[in-house]
């Protein structure tokens, strides 16, 4: 919105948010808020103003509102036992995941922090994960660590999922692989050097063979350690009769390995050492790059991590902390304000003011009155209400469509591409030796062994164990930078073939910034001049919206105010009341007109009169019709909706109009998505929890978040709400990908088919192993890395014209740029990133 | 051409070394965060200079 813009103020000095005419200050420095201001304080009395210093774009995080008693489980004895680390005496470890955490200077303060309280005694960040780890005494307790963290805008999340949430540790055990099939795959090849240099005949036969034992000696490790997951993978696909990429692989080591040893027992030569360390050398770092994912992103959140550690019990007229799974039907629980409800039930006192967002995308709040019932998921902002449950946590409503086992009929892990030609892949492997072994047979028995095994060890299935991990762990990485961040490597393919796009409406077309404002009613100027004064003083973002809406000059001040959590303001201009907020605090009764309107209302009355309401839609996201109109091209669009069909003219221009379905429940949705699977592939684009389930249902689920580090449903991949203008692009480039990635098969193809001309005919000599298996690994490598980059670049300059910036193509055209660019794909690629975080 | 023996069983013992220092680096969680520490070094611990900068 433009009026932002024009009204563009001083910006905090803490967080760097426009301030909106506050007057809050220290010395020169402006404030936007009273939590900014305080976090000031804080930091200058302990020396710590280095913290603005470092990070010159305001590194601070606006301090949102938070209840007291927001930490106060953690006076629990049993639930600070399950949060700490652990116990020595009076020390105390505990590991936060603070999703605040965005630059280095949160780094700096964090770990500064026992400058601030001397009972920590260390800290350490680990930024990638956005965890924290502190150590600290008995002079500070859990919960005024918490709070602490929280008063200075690293609000430590501390939920149901415990200890389980992001404790995807580095594999280490690949890493230790890789170094010892490196070292063991570079000493081979030294050793083996003499046999293809022909000066064999110099050499006197101890040193020749000290060299052959030494290699045999240095593949041990290789064969028995390093490519144990692909013996056992194979072994599993064994088991449940089924084919998959990993037999080839390990039929190969296995047939590589035993004719080397009868090679070297019978002194006919070598073997295959170099080629077989080799391989598996190249595979494990394939292996490496694909598994190189957002750390501090979950794609498979549930319910838990959603919901709080644990809630308020009420038992014999006495409060006391409970964790979750301890909570059973027909318990009575406190929800205070902010606090989210962890399972169904009813009012059993005071009033329900609830917050859907999470669970609709629908910003306004929700009235519930006693003996009403509520959901679980939504969020209490208001007095604290006592609700009994009718549901234990995992059986209610939203988490029980979340729990169902929608991806049944997905298939586990592997892609379609990956599964359907990996299988003809490997059966054609098996029948080639097997055909060689029989042609061989009859004519000469030794051939014909050392053809069947020759074909094995030749034929490597490149395109699956290093085409994609690198042609699309490069992919990933472009997206990642652009704002899309992919769930694994193989959602690229997810994303390049569907049929169908379903959108959700509210959260996911519409943004709850800036809505859309109007005023029904009548206010003169100077009315609006007070109205304006009095929403000038709080923070609320709907009193925000009607600062910036409101286009008067505003030189009058309240001679009294009051702000009525999440109620409204009250303020006195000499003799006019001016009021701004609820129906119920205008007085007024009219539920049913409540109904008949979307979206949020702020009433104002002066001087006892209602003079009319401001309203707040949820705008479309302004390139909602560029995009749609470039999608409707290729895909059939879809809208599910939970809301009214109240816009159902508007969305029509942009959908057909038999697609548009409103007033969908969860279970609905998901039914949908179901029954639209049956005739192609669905791409699910969602914002909420009520999206979950359709979400994973569909063949791709989308989820779409305002801010990458807020929670978000389990989903294959999170699209930053400012990347939405890129999902044409995004689309068209997975295709590009995927082209690639097929068009490096015939290249794998081709090297197979030159070992397989040697292989069949018995004429396998480890020096053609050898030369061969390296240059198709690379060869096969670069084609995709680069054929990545060039699409990226390619894509980048069609969009150019309609103004879409799409970062991180390759600059570069010469084959140094290639280089350059291949040399920052397998070093660097995530520092780019995290910034946007 | 026996100190071929001698010279390869020392080319291995130093490559070996290069690989147990690998694995003690993964051990030691070198490779747990690529992040942090290389912002971490560049911090200054000017904590004097401030103090008296605030006492001026």
């Amino acid at each position: 919105m433009e009026s932002i813009a024009e009204h563009t103020t001083a910006k905090c000095y803490h967080c760097g948010n426009e301030c909106g005419g506050s007057d809050i200050k220290i010395e020169s420095k402006i404030f936007c808020c009273n939590g900014c201001k305080s976090v000031y304080e804080i930091l200058d009395a302990n020396l710590l103003c280095d913290y603005y210093a470092l990070d010159t774009n305001n590194p601070g995080n606006k301090i949102e509102e938070s209840v007291k008693s927001k930490f106060a489980f953690l006076d629990e004895e049993t639930i600070i036992a399950k949060v700490l680390d652990f116990q020595e005496g009076d020390k105390f470890g505990v590991t936060f995941y603070i999703p605040s955490i965005h630059c280095s200077s949160c780094i700096w303060l964090l770990e500064n922090m026992q400058k601030i309280h001397p009972g920590i005694i260390a800290s350490n960040v680990h930024f990638r994960k956005k965890e924290i780890n502190i150590q600290f005494n008995n002079r500070i307790s859990l919960r005024q660590l918490a709070e602490l963290l929280t008063s200075l805008g690293y609000a430590p999340v501390i939920n149901f999922n415990g200890k389980e949430i992001n404790r995807k540790t580095v594999n280490k055990a690949l890493l230790y692989k890789i170094g010892i099939a490196g070292f063991c795959f570079g000493n081979i090849m030294m050793l083996s050097l003499p046999d293809y240099l022909s000066v064999s005949d110099k050499f006197s036969g101890d040193i020749k063979g000290l060299f052959i034992y030494l290699s045999l000696f240095l593949s041990l490790p290789v064969f028995t350690y390093c490519s144990a997951d692909y013996f056992a993978s194979s072994w599993n696909a064994i088991k449940t009769r089924t084919v998959n990429i990993d037999l080839p692989i390990a039929l190969g080591v296995i047939a590589a390995f035993s004719q080397s040893i009868y090679e070297i027992y019978t002194g006919a030569g070598p073997g295959y050492l170099d080629s077989l360390s080799g391989l598996i050398f190249f595979l494990l770092i394939g292996k490496w790059y694909q598994n190189k994912t957002y750390e501090a992103l979950s794609f498979e959140r549930d319910y838990k991590s959603y919901f709080p550690l644990a809630v308020t019990k009420i038992e014999n007229n006495s409060e006391r902390y409970v964790t979750l799974d301890k909570l059973k039907a027909g318990d009575t629980i406190l929800i205070r304000n902010n606090e989210i409800i962890p399972a169904d039930g009813y009012i059993l006192e005071g009033t329900g003011v609830i917050d859907y967002s999470f669970v609709t995308g629908e910003s306004s709040l929700t009235t519930k009155e006693t003996g009403q019932k509520v959901y679980a998921g939504g969020r209490q902002e208001g007095p604290a209400v006592k609700i009994i449950t009718s549901k234990e946590v995992s059986e209610s409503y939203l988490t029980q469509l979340w729990n169902k086992d929608n991806a049944t009929d997905k298939l586990n892990g592997l892609v379609e591409f990956t599964n359907k030609i990996g299988k003809y892949f490997t059966i054609a492997v098996l029948l080639i030796s097997l055909g060689s072994y029989l042609y061989w047979v009859g004519k000469d028995s030794g051939i014909a062994l050392h053809a069947a095994v020759s074909v094995l060890i030749i034929f490597c299935p490149c395109i699956f164990a290093l085409a994609i991990p690198f042609g699309f762990g490069k992919a990933m990485n472009i997206l990642g930078r652009n704002g899309l961040f992919l769930k694994n490597t193989e959602t690229i393919e997810k994303l390049a073939h569907n049929d169908f796009i379903v959108f959700d409406k509210t959260g996911t077309i519409t943004t709850t910034e800036n809505p859309e404002v109007s005023f029904v009613g009548e206010l003169t100027n100077a009315q609006s001049e007070m109205v304006k004064a009095l929403v000038k003083n709080s923070t609320h973002p709907l009193s925000r919206s009607i600062y910036n809406f409101l286009k008067v000059d505003s030189s009058v001040k309240p001679d009294s105010f009051i702000e009525i959590p999440s109620q409204g303001l009250k303020g006195r201009f000499k003799e006019i009341e001016v009021i701004a907020g609820t129906a119920e605090i205008a007085g007024l009764n009219i539920k049913k007109e409540l109904e008949m309107v979307s979206g949020s209302k702020v009433y104002v009355k002066v001087n006892d009169q209602v003079k009319g309401y401001f309203i707040f839609r949820n705008s479309y996201r302004k390139s909602f019709e560029q995009i749609s109109g470039l999608l409707k091209k290729k895909y059939t669009l879809h809208l599910l909706s939970g809301d009214n069909d109240s816009e159902r003219s508007y969305l029509s221009n942009y959908f057909p109009p038999s697609n548009l379905h409103f007033n969908q429940t969860p279970q609905s949705k998901l039914e949908y998505i179901k029954k639209l699977s049956k005739e192609g592939k669905v791409m699910m684009i969602g914002d909420g929890l009520n999206d979950a389930g359709a979400l994973q249902q569909s063949n791709c689920g989308i989820s779409i978040t305002e801010n990458c580090g807020n929670f978000s449903p389990a989903c294959d991949a999170i699209l930053d709400a400012s990347a939405f203008s890129r999902l044409p692009v995004f689309l068209k480039y997975a295709k590009a990908c995927v082209r690639s990635v097929y068009g490096s098969l015939a290249i794998s193809l081709s090297y197979n088919i030159i070992g397989l001309y040697f292989a069949v005919q018995g004429l396998l000599k480890p020096l053609v192993a050898a030369l061969l298996m390296p240059i198709s690994s690379v060869s096969v490598v670069l084609f995709v890395t680069i054929m990545s980059s060039l699409w990226a670049k390619k894509i980048w300059t069609q969009i150019k014209v309609t103004n879409i910036i799409f970062q991180g193509a390759l600059p570069h055209s010469s084959l140094t740029g290639l280089l350059i660019n291949l040399y920052q794909t397998i070093n660097n690629e995530c520092t780019d990133h995290t910034c946007d975080f | 051409m026996s100190v071929l023996i001698i010279l390869v069983i020392f080319s291995l013992l130093v490559a070996g070394s290069f690989l147990g220092a690998f694995i003690w680096a993964i051990r030691d969680g070198q490779y747990d965060d690529d992040y942090s520490p290389s912002v971490r070094m560049l911090f200054d611990s000017k904590k004097s200079e401030i103090k008296q900068k605030s006492n001026k």
